[in-house]
């Protein structure tokens, strides 16, 4: 499950970046840096947006990433792909 | 629905104006802000009695949750309209992000103009990265940067990448404005 949803998160970035063309995300791997380095607040709100929506498609499971708590935490989920997996699959395992 | 609600601050309870002066006067704010002292309850309570008169100037206090998260306002004055906003330290990235689009809406639907603008001390770094998110252009840059939002640019901005999703994202919200 762990490596699934980090798969769907790359490809939601690398599919994200194709539009936004920057160059650090060009080849993202689960180290890649999000929220603060690569993405500004308003690109996290549009990349979470559509990996909401891959998720739920892929797990048939509605979650929500951007809600208030996990937007507004001190620790941000939204780091890098790796925390931003694990914090997926917490959702998805609660 | 949440609702997001825009007070006007001259219908604000005085519990409201000591939580907004509260935002107002915390340091994250205080810091990028062009007064620098602290604002006492007094003044800031003369200041809102004269904005009753003040037809140029329009302040909003964002309440969301049933607090005051933050203020947006609006000038409109010797044909230019200027816009501000601000938040507290914990309100999250999406209110950040959809109250702008909100209220920039609103300033071109009301104002029927085809511009606004945007006066930011230089060390606001994050309105000036967000102002050109979506779309404004910085005009001139010193201690104070001016910048300006074309009504095209911004159009523009909507349909792209960022902003379309933003505006996904604000469907979930049920937007009130009083004043």
């Amino acid at each position: 499950m762990d490596e699934k949803i980090e798969k769907i998160v790359i490809d939601t970035l690398i599919e994200f970046n194709e539009e936004l063309q920057n160059d650090l995300l060009r080849n993202p791997t689960k180290k890649t840096k999000l929220y603060g380095v690569t993405l500004d607040s308003l690109a996290l709100v549009s990349f979470i947006t559509d990996l909401e929506e891959n998720i739920s498609e892929e797990f048939d499971a509605e979650i929500v990433l951007a809600d208030e708590k996990a937007m507004s935490a001190t620790t941000s989920p939204f780091r890098d792909v790796k925390s931003l997996s694990a914090y997926i699959k917490s959702l998805l395992e609660s | 629905m949440k609702t997001i609600f825009l007070k006007n601050y001259i219908y604000l309870d005085e519990i409201e104006h000591k939580n907004l002066l509260a935002i107002r006067n915390s340091k994250s704010i205080q810091d990028v802000s062009f007064t620098k002292e602290s604002i006492s309850f007094k003044d800031h309570m003369a200041w809102v009695e004269n904005l009753k008169n003040d037809k140029s100037k329009k302040y909003y206090a964002v309440i969301y949750g049933q607090k005051i998260v933050g203020g947006v306002n609006v000038f409109d004055l010797d044909a230019k309209v200027k816009w501000g906003i601000f938040f507290n330290d914990e309100v999250s990235l999406i209110i950040r992000s959809i109250i702008p689009i909100y209220f920039l809406d609103f300033i071109f639907r009301h104002y029927q103009k085809d511009e606004i603008f945007a006066e930011i001390k230089k060390n606001n770094t994050n309105a000036i990265s967000y102002n050109k998110s979506i779309g404004f252009k910085v005009l001139s840059e010193d201690d104070l940067v001016i910048m300006r939002l074309d009504k095209t640019h911004y159009l523009k901005a909507k349909d792209g990448i960022i902003l379309k999703r933003i505006i996904k994202k604000m469907s979930l919200y049920d937007f009130k404005q009083e004043g």
